[in-house]
Formats: C-alpha cells, sequence, structure tokens
C-alpha cells in the first residue's frame, strides 16, 4: 500500500488542475510498499521519526484518506481514534455531545441511552456531564472522548497518539481497557512516540522511516534496530558543528 | 453520472446520520441564544414583513402596468423569501467542507454529508416559510391547482442548490477565494433576476442574461403561481433542468478529478 500526497505551487495551480487545464501538481509519497497481514488480537505498535508516515499509514487503515498504490482488507467493526473529542460543540453540554458523537461511531439513540451510564462513569465526570464542554479542561475532554469511543469493543482499533494526553491514572486505565479489548480478540494498532507504552501492549512493532518499512519484527529486536538508529542520529548531530 | 449517482446512494446509507447532523446544526447555529432556533425562522420573517410594512403600509407603492401585481411590497416578497433561501443555503453550503475540515480527516466519514446537511438545515428552515407564504398569497393567485406547482418547485429548488452548494464546496477546497467571489455573485446577482424589477423592465435584448442566474426561472415560477395563479410555463421549467442537468454533470467532473484529494485539501 502507498500514499502519494500532491503538492501544488500556488492555491490557483490546484483549481486549474482540479479543473482540467494544467497539471502542475508535484507529488511525493507519505509512504511506499508497506505490506502487513495481522491476526485476531495482534497489537502492532508504529514507530518512527517525525514525518516517518505514521499517521498517513493509521489514516489510510481508518479510512479517513484512500491510498494512492495497494489496497487493504479490514474485518469487522472499526475505532479509529485519530485525535479525541474532535466534533464536539463546545457550547453543548458532555451528555449532548455524547449522544451526538456516538452517531459519528455508528451508534443509534438507544445504543447511547443503554452505555451512556456506563461511559459517564468510565469517563469519572458524573459531576460535569450537564456542563456545557467549554468549561471542561482539555483532559476532560480526552477523557469523555476516550470512553466514548471505546464504549463497544470494535475488532479493529486504531490510536494514534491519544494517550499522550490526560493524566497518569486516566491513561493507565486507558491502557487496561485496550489491554482488555486484546485479550478478547480485537486487533490493535497503536502509534506512539512513548516505548514504554508501546512496550507494555504491542507484541509487534512496524518502524517507518521515510514513508517506508525499516523494520517489521517483535517488539524487542524493532527497539533494538530503532534505538541504534536514534543514538546514530544523535551522534551524526553532535557531529555536525 | 456515476460519481453523483454513488454519493446519492452514500446519502441513502448514512440517512440516519444526516438526519442527526441536520438537527445538530440547526440547534448549533443558535447554541447559547435565549429564543434558540425561532431565529432561523424569525430572521427571513422580519424582513419579509419589513417589505409589506414599507412598500405595501407606510408608502403605498404601485408598480408599472405590466408587472404581476400592482403592489410593490407583495411583488418583492415573493421573489426574495426564494432568494434568501437561495443564498444562505449556497454560502453554508460551499463552506461546509472547509469548516468541517478537522472531522473529516480525523474520522472516515464521506464528505457529501457535510454539504447536504448544511443545504438541507436550511431547507427545512425556508421550506415551511414559502409554503407559509403559499398560504398568504392564496387570495391574492386565486387559490387554483397551480399552487401544487409549489412544493414541485421547493423540492427543485433544494436539489439545485444542493449540487451548486457541493460544486462550490469542492471549489473552495481548492482554492479558498471561492467564498469571496460567491459572496459578491450573490450580492450582485438579485439584480440579474425578477426579484426586484419584473422582466418587462428590463430591455428585451439583454434578457438572456438573467438566465445566467440559476434562480431566475425559479422565482418566474413563483411569481407566476402566488401573484397571477398561473401554473409556471414549460420554458421556466426547461431552463430549471438544463441547470440541473448542466450543474450535475459538472459536479460529477469535479468529484472524479478530486476523489483521493479532496480531504487532503481541507
Amino acid at each position: 500500500m502507498g500514499k502519494r500526497y500532491s503538492s501544488y505551487p500556488s492555491p490557483g495551480a490546484r483549481l486549474k488542475t482540479l479543473l482540467g487545464l494544467a497539471n502542475q501538481a508535484q507529488s511525493y509519497w507519505a509512504l511506499q510498499n508497506v505490506s502487513f497481514e495481522l491476526q485476531r488480537g495482534q497489537c502492532l505498535g508504529v514507530i518512527g521519526d517525525n514525518g516517518a508516515g505514521k499517521s498517513t499509514l493509521l489514516k489510510l487503515l481508518a479510512g479517513t484518506l484512500r491510498p494512492s498504490s495497494g489496497a487493504l482488507q479490514r474485518v469487522g467493526r472499526l475505532t479509529a481514534i485519530l485525535e479525541l473529542g474532535a466534533g464536539f460543540h463546545p457550547d453543548f453540554t458532555g451528555r449532548q455531545n455524547l449522544l451526538y458523537g456516538g452517531s459519528f461511531i455508528g451508534l443509534s439513540r438507544e445504543d447511547m441511552v443503554r452505555l451512556s451510564d456506563e461511559i459517564i462513569a468510565f469517563s469519572e465526570l458524573e459531576d460535569a456531564i450537564d456542563r456545557p464542554v467549554k468549561t471542561y479542561s482539555s483532559g476532560m475532554v480526552v477523557r469523555l472522548a476516550f470512553a466514548l469511543v471505546t464504549a463497544v469493543q470494535p475488532e479493529v482499533l486504531i490510536i494514534d497518539e491519544a494517550l499522550a494526553v490526560g493524566d497518569q491514572h486516566f491513561q493507565k486505565k486507558c491502557v487496561q481497557r485496550i489491554e482488555a479489548f486484546r485479550q478478547s480478540g480485537c486487533t490493535v494498532l497503536f502509534c506512539s512516540h512513548s516505548l514504554y507504552h508501546i512496550r507494555q501492549l504491542c507484541d509487534t512493532v512496524l518502524w517507518l522511516d521515510h514513508g517506508r518499512v525499516r523494520a517489521l519484527a517483535d517488539t524487542e529486536s524493532a527497539f533494538a534496530s530503532y534505538e541504534t538508529h536514534v543514538r546514530m542520529q544523535d551522534k551524526r548531530d553532535a557531529a555536525t558543528p | 453520472m456515476k460519481e453523483v449517482l454513488q454519493e446519492t446512494t452514500l446519502l441513502r446509507r448514512h440517512r440516519g446520520l444526516l438526519w442527526v447532523m441536520v438537527r445538530r446544526e440547526l440547534s448549533a447555529r443558535y447554541a447559547g441564544s435565549a429564543a434558540g432556533m425561532l431565529w432561523a425562522f424569525a430572521q427571513p420573517l422580519l424582513t419579509v414583513a419589513a417589505y409589506y410594512l414599507v412598500f405595501d403600509v407606510v408608502f403605498a407603492m404601485r408598480m408599472g402596468s405590466n408587472a404581476p401585481t400592482q403592489h410593490v411590497g407583495t411583488y418583492l416578497i415573493v421573489g426574495s423569501l426564494p432568494w434568501l433561501a437561495f443564498c444562505e443555503a449556497l454560502s453554508r453550503g460551499a463552506s461546509s467542507l472547509v469548516d468541517a475540515g478537522g472531522v473529516l480527516q480525523k474520522n472516515a466519514l464521506p464528505p457529501v454529508l457535510f454539504v447536504a446537511r448544511s443545504v438541507l438545515a436550511s431547507w427545512l428552515v425556508f421550506a415551511p416559510l414559502m409554503l407559509l407564504m403559499t398560504l398568504a398569497y392564496l387570495p391574492i393567485g386565486g387559490g387554483g391547482w397551480a399552487v401544487a406547482a409549489v412544493p414541485v418547485l421547493l423540492l427543485l429548488q433544494g436539489l439545485l442548490v444542493y449540487v451548486l452548494a457541493y460544486v462550490l464546496a469542492i471549489l473552495t477546497a481548492a482554492l479558498r477565494d471561492t467564498t469571496q467571489v460567491l459572496g459578491f455573485f450573490l450580492s450582485i446577482g438579485i439584480f440579474a433576476s425578477p426579484v426586484l424589477f419584473p422582466l418587462s423592465l428590463f430591455p428585451e435584448a439583454w434578457r438572456w442574461v438573467l438566465y445566467a442566474n440559476p434562480m431566475t426561472a425559479f422565482v418566474l415560477a413563483y411569481q407566476s403561481v402566488l401573484l397571477q395563479g398561473h401554473w409556471p410555463a414549460a420554458g421556466y421549467w426547461g431552463v430549471m433542468v438544463v441547470w440541473l442537468v448542466v450543474l450535475s454533470w459538472l459536479l460529477n467532473g469535479l468529484l472524479r478529478r478530486s476523489r483521493d484529494e479532496l480531504v487532503d485539501w481541507l
């Protein structure tokens, strides 16, 4: 699978390309020849430097982007946590936002009525749930959003850096929930700069470098090669004045 | 028209979500205000009430001999309510994709939902108002069977606005200046239509220019039904269908060309 982005010298050039008047697009591959297969209950960690193509890969898997080459196949319900609380409206209460957010991930009103007590309990926002979301701290928004999207166990779970926010106590709860999903057969794809979290959750690691796969191996051996790469990079940086 | 049909299938498949989004859009527009959604109906109602008061009650102005009615306010309202509906739905629809950029990049949702949501939310406000206007004009138009044309016109206008708004939303995604240009065209567009002046006042050699405004045929059709009690002439229906076909063809081409990159542009 691969993803090519087009860049245009100006917005006008983009319009001309769209209208078929000229094609001034310059394209670059954000991701090339990435291929893997995951089984039920497997957890894949995605690591790499900034701009390596991690988010692009997860967006392709989540279906928000379309691959420029290749194809992907997923089985079962998918939940993607690319950014928590993105669709929340600040003037509506937490409870109102839950109902709306639920419909985005395919939960009906009846589902939400059934699940809302459990979601609110997990987010630990019982006292604040009927207040407008604009009065929440960023950590509270994230707690509510995480509790919502993980209210129903998916077959495939995609998480992009979502655990970097929230306090230690909540991060622990999130990891426990993801682990529980995995135990009962959910396939997890997890992208993070926190090697600690990846080590805790994942059995396989994919190391991306400039859009290409540098390693796809068990967690410890992939980490070993990645850490060597980081050390080399640091050495090079130290050598250049 | 493969792409346009695919979008229609998507809308049908996600109709439950679309309905939730429309309701939420309407309440979000006026969130925090005391009167809430009532404002959506109050704004256009107050505008047409002002026309009636100023032109028909206070100044009692009269139109020329060839006009479909003698009362200026009565004439203005029939054209301006559909025109207001057109402008509102189009400007909201044109910016709908760019506004939803954050959500679309993080959730695997079809972009068409956001265009349809904006247009439908506006339509749900204006369609009842226009039906109300039809009732109020029954004594003027005579209340004949021509009134049955109004719901058909409302549906056609909604469809036309949806297609045009989608075209503009894709163009806006590619080039943000589109909304500025649209604003300019909407403000001069009212002069290139029979909303303010009857068709008979336009020089005959230049009347064809009015049909470059997609609303001209609609405004003429509403006027003939509500002011004269006539079923709209076949020519008006023809112009509407031509506009709809041309815009759908354009939309189809834009969808095909932008399919893989649209979300990247937002």
